[in-house]
């Protein structure tokens, strides 16, 4: 089973930026871009159709139509998507959109653009640790990814409990 | 004249006795006494002149009975006495109201008692209505009063005093005169008095301390006797009297004037018209200080409300200029920016294209140079797809190859050519060679997008450097393209529909323009809100150029659409977006500035924006108002 990490973001240039900034995340991983909050709707069907699971929603906020605050806020009802991990990656968000995506929207965590890809990097991979850690999915299958640390306690416990 | 009548009206049929009262005391003398016991039978009767009408209705209210006497001229003049019972008036409230009756007399009454009073009445209707004198002298003024005190009240002030002096000198013997100069004391503020002055000679005006100022209270209507009325209230003076000019004055302490009052009663009478005297003037005045000091309240209301109007414009006003000066100190940071962006962007273009030709020389000496080459160039030149399309390109190639892992690495690095994908499934070596090849390729595509944006935007931004320049042969349409590039951010969305003539070059200032494009632009992005359509069409009307940009947002509501070119209007308060939308009133003033016209056209689903320019463009007066 993999983890999608969907990446929204209108501007082909900084969405195929971002997506290279993160192939490192293969194998068990699949990063999936999005030009818009319908399409990546579209593109959760498919994913969950597949068998697999949306880990991360990395999305930026000025999207053509309905904005990537009001989408994270969205997918707070549905509980297919409640355990995913959100993260706004924008330079447009204002103080009333940033609120409302923390406290309403299940903000983890804001990369303000131009990011850095270090940064990038820490980010997904705890947001991803977080996740399966959360989900009590085997760190295992997806060591590579996580972050160390917490996955090699997080194993002795799912040892032990087997 | 004729001698004039006494009219007795007693419908109740006690004419007879009432006659028979005044002739007994020779008042039959004076004038004709004559009854009727109707109102009508009165009106219809030939009496002139009536001094005297005596009504005995007891039982009548007297409204309808005085009422059609007075409509009656011969009437209208004559003095009313009416008779009263022990059960009082009824219904006398609008001849009251209109002073008719002069008088009301009591039953039962004294013997003598109605003649008297029609003696009196008489000789107040002599005096107003009476003949003239063949001399020419004034009509002699009826009785007068016989009582000291309202006797007192018809005489003058000077007189009173005079007779006030004359009848305390009489009781006391000749008082002292004190000729005093200006400037002395009589009574001092919140001290009690022990004796009053009489005031023969000078002026003498009343002072108060208030707070830390003297305020006058009387100069003119200052009586004659100071000291009178804090006397009469046993109290302190509330006011320094000071003498205003040389005074002769009298004094008398308390003792004296109580010896005084004690041997001649008459002086309590003129004391007392004094005082009542002094007060009414001095209560008149204050009254007077009463209506002036409402209508200065009022004026002053009115002066405020005129200073926070017209604060409020200043503020306005105020506002308008700051932000034209951030607009202008923008223009100029847009210019030396767009300026500096030319170097790097330059430099960015031209290393790009040195990258793809080093890249093609080092390829030559690899033996998989010819696929890497067509590689790169297949990921570079590739058109512009949506992610649905990416995606489902990547399931043709997985398809193809079927490797589905190998797919999305390939896909993701830009290859979506099956026949590449094919070759990399030759070998690991080869596969990655590719996969490395489309990347190159993909990032020389981002490379060249941004930096053609940058171009585009650097461009767009020229129009704004040059605020007061103008143009010949100034293009309309290539100035909508660049005004839609910079507000493109707020346009994503919306769907654009171009219908552009075939136009002349105008006589133009391209940065005004700009801004007029931009803000009806800005508007129309605003009211669609990230989902509609705007449609610009440009075509030539005779001598003009005519612009018109539409869009199918929800519309602009009537009470704001008559307000819309106001200079000052903002449906966005005022709020400085970054140098755009500043509204319309600024680019109906640039548009003015050209010689052109724009009007707005509005209902929900289509709004309207006309800009007609004139080819020949604005005045050539270099002193005209620019930005």
């Amino acid at each position: 089973m993999k983890l999608a990490i969907i990446v929204l973001e209108d501007e082909p240039p900084v969405r195929d930026a971002i997506a290279r900034d993160l192939e490192e995340f293969t194998g068990s991983i699949r990063i999936e871009p999005a030009e818009d909050v319908p399409d990546a709707r579209d593109l959760i069907e498919e994913i969950l159709a597949d068998g697999d699971v949306v880990a991360l929603l990395l999305a930026d906020h000025r999207l053509p139509g309905e904005s990537g605050v009001d989408f994270l806020v969205s997918t707070m009802e549905d509980p297919r998507l409640a355990a995913a991990r959100r993260v706004l990656i924008t330079g447009q968000a204002d103080h009333a959109d940033t609120i409302r995506a923390v406290n309403s929207g299940g903000l983890a965590h804001y990369i303000a653009k131009p990011w850095d890809a270090g940064e990038l990097h820490a980010v997904v991979r705890e947001q991803l640790t977080t996740y399966v850690l959360s989900q009590g999915l085997n760190p295992l299958s997806y060591l590579q990814h996580l972050d160390m640390d917490r996955a090699i306690v997080a194993m002795r416990d799912f040892s032990l409990s087997d | 004249m004729s001698t004039p009548y006494a009219l007795i009206l007693s419908p109740e049929g006690r004419a007879t006795k009432i006659a028979h009262e005044l002739t007994a005391n020779g008042f039959d003398e004076l004038v004709h006494v004559v009854a009727e016991p109707t109102v009508e039978a009165a009106l219809a009767a030939t009496y002139s002149p009536v001094a005297l009408i005596i009504l005995d209705c007891r039982s009548t209210p007297l409204d309808d009975v005085i009422f059609p006497l007075r409509k009656d001229p011969r009437y209208a003049n004559a003095r009313i006495l009416s008779m009263v019972g022990n059960d009082g008036v009824v219904g006398a409230e609008s001849s009251l109201d209109r002073g008719w009756v002069a008088a009301f007399i009591g039953l039962p009454m004294t013997h003598g008692l109605l003649a008297r009073h029609c003696r009196d009445q008489l000789s107040r209707w002599m005096e107003r209505h009476g003949p003239e004198p063949e001399d020419g002298s004034p009509r002699p003024r009826h009785n007068p009063p016989e009582s000291d005190l309202l006797r007192d009240f018809e005489s003058s002030e000077t007189t009173r005093t005079l007779e006030l002096i004359t009848v305390i000198e009489r009781a006391l013997g000749p008082r002292p005169r004190l000729r005093l100069p200006a400037g002395v004391r009589l009574t001092r503020q919140d001290v009690p008095i022990d004796g009053v002055y009489i005031v023969l000679e000078g002026e003498v005006a009343l002072t108060r301390q208030v707070g830390d100022e003297t305020m006058l209270f009387h100069q003119d209507t200052t009586g004659r006797v100071v000291g009178l009325l804090a006397l009469s209230t046993g109290s302190r003076s509330r006011f320094n009297s000071t003498t205003m000019t040389p005074a002769v004055v009298v004094h008398l302490s308390t003792y004296q004037l109580d010896q005084a009052l004690q041997l001649e009663p008459q002086v309590s009478a003129i004391l007392a018209s004094s005082a009542i005297t002094q007060l009414s003037t001095r209560l008149a005045r204050s009254e007077h200080l009463h209506t002036e000091r409402r209508f200065l309240v009022r004026r002053l209301e009115k002066e405020r409300a005129e200073l926070a109007e017209a604060l409020e414009q200043l503020r306005e006003a105020r506002l308008e200029l700051v932000t034209q000066a951030r607009f202008a100190t923008l223009g100029e940071l847009s210019a030396g920016i767009a300026h500096e962006l030319n170097n790097p962007v330059a430099a960015l273009i031209r290393s790009t294209e040195h990258l793809v030709e080093d890249v093609a020389d080092l390829m030559v000496t690899n033996p998989n140079g010819e696929l890497i080459a067509n590689t790169v160039d297949h990921a570079a030149n590739r058109g512009a797809t949506s992610t649905r399309e990416d995606r489902a390109a990547r399931r043709e190639l997985s398809r193809v190859i079927r490797d589905e892992e190998l797919a999305h690495r390939l896909s993701a690095a830009g290859v979506r050519n099956p026949a590449i994908a094919k070759a990399a499934t030759k070998s690991k070596k080869l596969a990655d060679t590719i996969e490395l090849s489309a990347k190159l390729g993909t990032s020389l595509r981002a490379i060249n997008l941004a930096s053609a944006q940058i171009t585009r935007l650097v461009s767009s931004l020229r129009s704004y450097s040059r605020p007061d320049e103008t143009l010949e042969g100034f293009s309309v349409n290539t100035s909508l393209e660049d005004a839609l590039h910079l507000v493109s951010h707020r346009l994503r969305g919306v769907e654009l529909v171009r219908d552009y003539g075939d136009l002349p070059g105008i006589r133009a200032r391209s940065a005004q323009l700009g801004q007029v494009w931009t803000n009806i632009l800005v508007n129309a992005a605003d009211a669609l809100d990230g989902s509609g359509c705007i449609e610009l069409r440009t075509r030539r009307a005779l001598r003009e150029v005519v612009v018109t940009i539409t869009d199918d947002g929800p519309g602009i509501p009537a009470e704001v659409l008559e307000r819309v070119f106001e200079p000052r209007f903002t449906t966005k308060h005022g709020q400085v977006r970054f140098g755009l939308g500043m509204g319309l009133g600024i680019a109906a003033r640039f548009v003015h500035g050209h010689s052109g016209t724009i009007t707005i056209d509005s209902a929900p689903g289509r709004t309207c924006v006309e800009v007609r320019l004139p080819v020949n463009g604005p005045p050539e007066d270099p002193t005209q108002e620019a930005s």
